[in-house]
């Protein structure tokens, strides 16, 4: 069909043209080759204290996960210059920086969906099948709570703590990773439905070394609705 | 071509320009043997700070940096560890002559997200006198 050629030249001829003014990263698309970005918070930097101060939230999104989206666009384009040359070594070498910077921004870009401002919900307890599942599996709300701030607080380094569901068992787990580690690491049928960042620089300017009380603090903003949302589609 | 005064005194050649001094000797380059080794290992001090530097940086999650003594190969390493491991879990025979903390918690208030902030400036507060010693002490 000759209508499909013309459009694909037509949408590259564009591409290529608007890249120019979006700068390097972006002319990788005309090459076919996805640019992740960053993406809006939903809420104001200020609106989750004080549970979470504005200084971190805006510290958090605009540099580390920034930081994370660029180098994962820069690690993916290095690969997609070393795949069809076959480099080996290159594509090997690249996966460290493609696992971290690539789970960085999937695990912030769940983490940002997670939590809401009091006065959209924040912290109102799961209602509906996510509330009857928690219960089922972990006794209850609390017992969840308790669960994950324990697991949370034990923590070595760096890393995440999640609720997930587990669709081959159909299941409620709780599960930590390391660094940026997303939870599929832990099992290609888990779909994280909360995650909560332990890393230090998501407390440490507010909380400083207790990490229990921010994990304490933390489930004032939960956003309950979007974990409902994700439940309810992934465990019909 | 070295000249003289590099030959004669070897530790002295291309070393950071030391600004601000602590009291106690902080941030003064090292003298002696270590000088000796470090230029040796690394090709000069300013060489050593840079690989240090840039292995911090890239550190994925929490750890530390470390400049150390190979005792078996008789040389000198730099190395990272994860969490609080220590420099031994890469290897037996390395001992730990100079360590940098990078877990976020030690720059994070002051230098937040800029970890390489934080390792630029570190290098005017180490106590190099101390890291002689271990190394005369290890390498005899």
């Amino acid at each position: 069909m000759a209508a499909r050629p013309l459009l694909t030249r037509t949408l590259a001829i564009v591409l290529r043209r608007d890249s120019a003014a979006l700068g390097a990263p972006a002319a990788a698309h005309s090459r076919g080759l996805h640019t992740f970005t960053l993406p809006d918070l939903s809420y104001d930097y200020g609106a989750l204290e004080p549970a979470i101060s504005g200084e971190i939230m805006e510290l958090h999104h605009k540099k580390h996960h920034q930081t994370y989206v660029t180098n994962y666009n820069k690690a993916l384009e290095q690969l997609h210059d070393a795949l069809p040359k076959g480099d080996a070594s290159t594509i090997v070498k690249l996966q460290s920086a493609i696992k971290f910077n690539g789970g960085g921004h999937i695990n912030h870009s769940i983490f940002w969906k997670n939590l809401a401002p009091v006065r959209e919900g924040g912290g109102e307890p799961p209602k509906g099948s996510l509330g009857w599942a928690i219960d089922e599996n972990f006794g209850s709300f609390e017992k969840l709570v308790q669960k994950v701030n324990a697991e949370g607080a034990a923590l070595q380094g760096s890393g995440w703590l999640w609720l997930g569901l587990d669709k081959e068992l159909k299941r409620l787990v709780v599960e930590t990773t390391a660094n940026q580690d997303p939870l599929a690491t832990k099992g290609p049928g888990l779909v994280p439905l909360l995650g909560i960042d332990v890393w230090e620089h998501a407390y440490y300017l507010q909380y400083k070394n207790v990490r229990p009380d921010y994990l304490k603090n933390i489930w004032k903003v939960i956003n309950w609705k979007y974990a409902s949302e994700v439940y309810d589609k992934e465990s019909s | 071509m070295l000249s003289l005064r590099a030959m004669l005194l070897p530790s002295l050649s291309s070393r950071v320009p030391s600004s601000s001094m602590a009291e106690e000797g902080g941030g003064e380059p090292p003298k002696g043997s270590l000088g000796w080794a470090i230029d040796e290992n690394f090709g000069s001090f300013v060489k050593l700070a840079q690989k240090v530097n840039a292995e911090g940086a890239a550190l994925q999650g929490s750890g530390w940096v470390w400049l150390g003594l190979d005792k078996e190969l008789k040389r000198l390493v730099v190395e990272t560890t994860a969490n609080q491991d220590p420099l031994v879990t890469k290897g037996p025979g390395l001992v730990p002559l100079l360590g940098i903390d990078v877990w976020e918690h030690a720059y994070y208030l002051q230098y937040k997200n800029v970890r390489p902030d934080y390792l630029k400036n570190i290098w005017k507060v180490i106590n190099w006198k101390y890291a002689s010693e271990v190394y005369d002490k290890e390498s005899s």
